[in-house]
């Protein structure tokens, strides 16, 4: 099978007549990742709900977190999903130059929440929450440090597409990939809003 | 709806993101404020949920396309969400007796 024959439509698929396109099959392949880090991520925050109260006399949640802070990278990550589906939204109207605009404009907020998350966590170890100072500081770290290597790798992907479209490597008929990149990052927006609610708001 | 059907459904224009956007940006903003209201978390609590869920279906059905792709993708999302669901509710459970949270 091969994906060579296979006609671009509007969002980078094309019809399953008798076998299903490499397209569906690829896209399949990322929800069915997207499941498995739905199941990994429940486990993190499972375990941090657990343990949030376990602060053996370190700083707790309400001591230490910076809710104005964190709303803030939460909106920055946030509108970083809406450039990230603008920068879909040109690349199926096959327009590279808007592609590139909304792509390094998603790459620059999501680098802008890891300075943030980099800030954050460098400010709770002044305060005394170390990984191997409590539970609490055990289970915050993992879980928001999986978090923030996710964003990473989102980073990383984003700014390969941003020079493979400069360098003229990421051909109009190749929007799946901007298509997988997309639903990686927004899956990576949607982990961080129910992370926002349960680790920050309704701890403090 | 069919795979057929929901393949050709109509996506969403850049004017219909950006008011996506914004409704987005304003649910944020309503769950920072509730968090900070003096009232009973019985109610702040339900409400913080509600609003995530909210953020959360918007950004599945509309950014990644759910609500105009193929349901396939729907349930294999829904299968995961499921499991995590029940991992969530398992560990509680067992393990919050066994630590007496």
């Amino acid at each position: 099978m091969t994906d060579v024959a296979v006609p671009v439509e509007s969002h980078g698929e094309a019809h399953a007549e008798g076998h299903a396109p490499m397209a569906v099959i690829r896209k399949t392949a990322m929800w069915i990742f997207l499941a498995s880090e739905c199941i990994f991520f429940g486990s993190l925050i499972s375990t941090f709900l657990l343990y949030r109260t376990e602060t053996l006399g370190g700083p707790t949640a309400e001591e230490i977190f910076d809710i104005p802070f964190t709303s803030a990278s939460s909106f920055i990550l946030l509108m970083s999903s809406l450039t990230m589906v603008l920068a879909h939204n040109a690349n199926t109207r096959r327009d590279p130059r808007q592609t590139r605009i909304w792509l390094l404009a998603t790459a620059l907020l999501g680098s802008t929440f890891l300075a943030g998350q980099v800030f954050e966590f460098t400010e709770f170890v002044h305060h005394g929450l170390k990984l191997s100072t409590s539970p609490f500081g055990s289970s915050f770290f993992v879980l928001t440090g999986f978090h923030g290597a996710h964003v990473a790798v989102g980073v990383l992907m984003l700014m390969a597409m941003f020079f493979m479209s400069l360098t003229g490597r990421l051909r109009a008929d190749e929007g799946m990939n901007v298509e997988l990149v997309g639903l990686y990052w927004h899956f990576v927006d949607v982990v961080w809003i129910v992370i926002f609610t349960v680790v920050y708001l309704m701890q403090v | 709806m069919t795979d057929h059907a929901a393949h050709h459904a109509r996506h969403p224009g850049i004017k219909d993101y950006w008011i996506i956007g914004v409704i987005l940006a304003v649910i944020t903003g309503a769950e920072v404020a509730a968090s900070y209201m003096n009232i009973s978390r019985l109610i702040i609590i339900p409400s913080l949920i509600i609003m995530m869920i909210a953020k959360f279906a918007i950004v599945a059905l509309y950014f990644m396309h759910l609500k105009f792709d193929r349901p396939t993708y729907l349930r294999f999302f829904v299968v995961g969400l499921t499991g995590a669901v029940i991992l969530f509710a398992v560990v509680l459970l067992t393990f919050g007796l066994l630590i007496g949270s």
